[in-house]
């Protein structure tokens, strides 16, 4: 048997599924028997089923076939559109941006990733989650302290000149061992 | 599309073969459209991003590490392309006073409305990181671990921003509860 905390603990858990068979039919079984715990679990089941409820129109398949006949096309530039206003800027500083994006979420080079993964990997999270140990202030200071790092890379790239872009570019490929 | 599989797709794009980028192409077409869409929540947007990530997958595709999955590569990609265009798009407006607190009848047409834009709310409310666990795991059905990889984060971080996910639009979408 488990009791009210033990049940809200792995409340997430259950509706995930990724508790094991045994623990699932003790929480069902509290879950029959307890007002309060039935009331939260109906409460993120409800959170489910409106997400469920959420769908996606679908472009026409005639607009994916012009998606894929344009991605095939390495030199075509797209007309205006603000998005792309950095597809003006050499072609090395978007590489480079690229690359940033690809290297940047790679746990090795933010020494932030190193404590933060300690900290979140664990295998019971949603009990940290629901103690309050693991806050949306605390996920929200951890992401903004990666974008933030992120954003000043790319401004960096900015301000470089093509040359100092394209040494830039190198040293990374070298110490990252992209494409390799 | 049976024995589509995608390190022989990716190897036969490497060698220039424009059938296999064509499979590929349609196997997770709609993926990542789905994908750009939920985590903007705007269809012109989700076009135009939809359409720079298969640009990107296309001339990056010799970048392509066949180690990992490629469906994670694939999508860090259209997470980091969607995260990119938010941030480049400086005439962001954010949402006026929250309509979630109001109370919807699910059965009204009008109501019906309403309660997109709730949703809609509610998921651009949430930090990009737990939107994108919300919707890898949710909407696509990914393992924690799959998610990890496509977050370039650990499956414990992907879990712990899902459930954050969760419990926050627990809040933010009572006007449907
Ligand atoms: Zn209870």
């Amino acid at each position: 048997m488990i009791d009210c905390s033990k049940c809200s603990q792995l409340l997430l858990d259950f509706c995930e599924k990724t508790v094991n068979a045994q623990l699932a039919l003790d929480i069902s079984s509290h879950l029959e028997a307890c007002n309060d715990c039935r009331q939260a679990y109906r409460k993120i089941l409800e959170v489910y089923q409106i997400l469920d409820q959420d769908a996606v129109d679908l472009p026409s398949d005639d607009w994916f076939e012009s998606v894929k006949a344009l991605a095939k096309q390495p030199a075509l530039k797209k007309k205006s559109s603000r998005y792309f206003a950095w597809a003006l800027i050499p072609a090395a500083a978007a590489a480079a941006m690229i690359l940033l994006v690809f290297i940047s979420r790679q746990p090795k080079t933010f020494e932030i990733e190193v404590p933060a993964s300690f900290l979140l990997e664990d295998n019971d999270i949603a009990s940290l989650t629901f103690k309050g140990l693991i806050d949306d202030e605390l996920i929200a200071d951890l992401n903004g302290l990666e974008e933030w790092a992120m954003e000043t890379n790319e401004q960096m790239i900015f301000d470089m000149s093509a040359g100092e872009q394209k040494t830039f570019v190198k040293k990374l490929t070298e110490m990252y061992l992209i494409g390799t | 599309m049976k024995g589509d599989d995608d390190v022989i797709l990716v190897h036969d794009i490497k060698q220039g073969d424009e059938q296999a980028f064509n499979r590929l192409f349609d196997k997770y077409r709609v993926p990542v459209y789905s994908i750009c869409y939920r985590f903007i929540r705007n269809e012109a947007d989700a076009r135009e991003i939809t359409q720079d990530v298969f640009i990107k997958i296309y001339r990056n595709i010799s970048k392509y590490n066949e180690r990992a999955k490629f469906f994670t590569w694939l999508y860090r990609i259209a997470v980091n392309t969607c995260i990119s265009y938010k941030r480049r798009q400086k005439s962001h407006i954010p949402y006026h006073e929250s309509i979630g607190e109001q109370h919807v009848d699910p059965e009204s047409l009008h109501d019906k409305i309403i309660a997109r834009k709730i949703i809609d709310e509610a998921l651009m409310k949430l930090p990009d990181r737990q939107r994108t666990a919300l919707i890898l795991r949710h909407f696509e059905g990914h393992t924690f671990k799959e998610i990890g990889e496509a977050m370039g984060i650990t499956t414990g971080a992907a879990k712990a921003n899902h459930y954050q996910a969760i419990l926050k639009l627990r809040d933010y979408l009572k006007g449907l509860i």
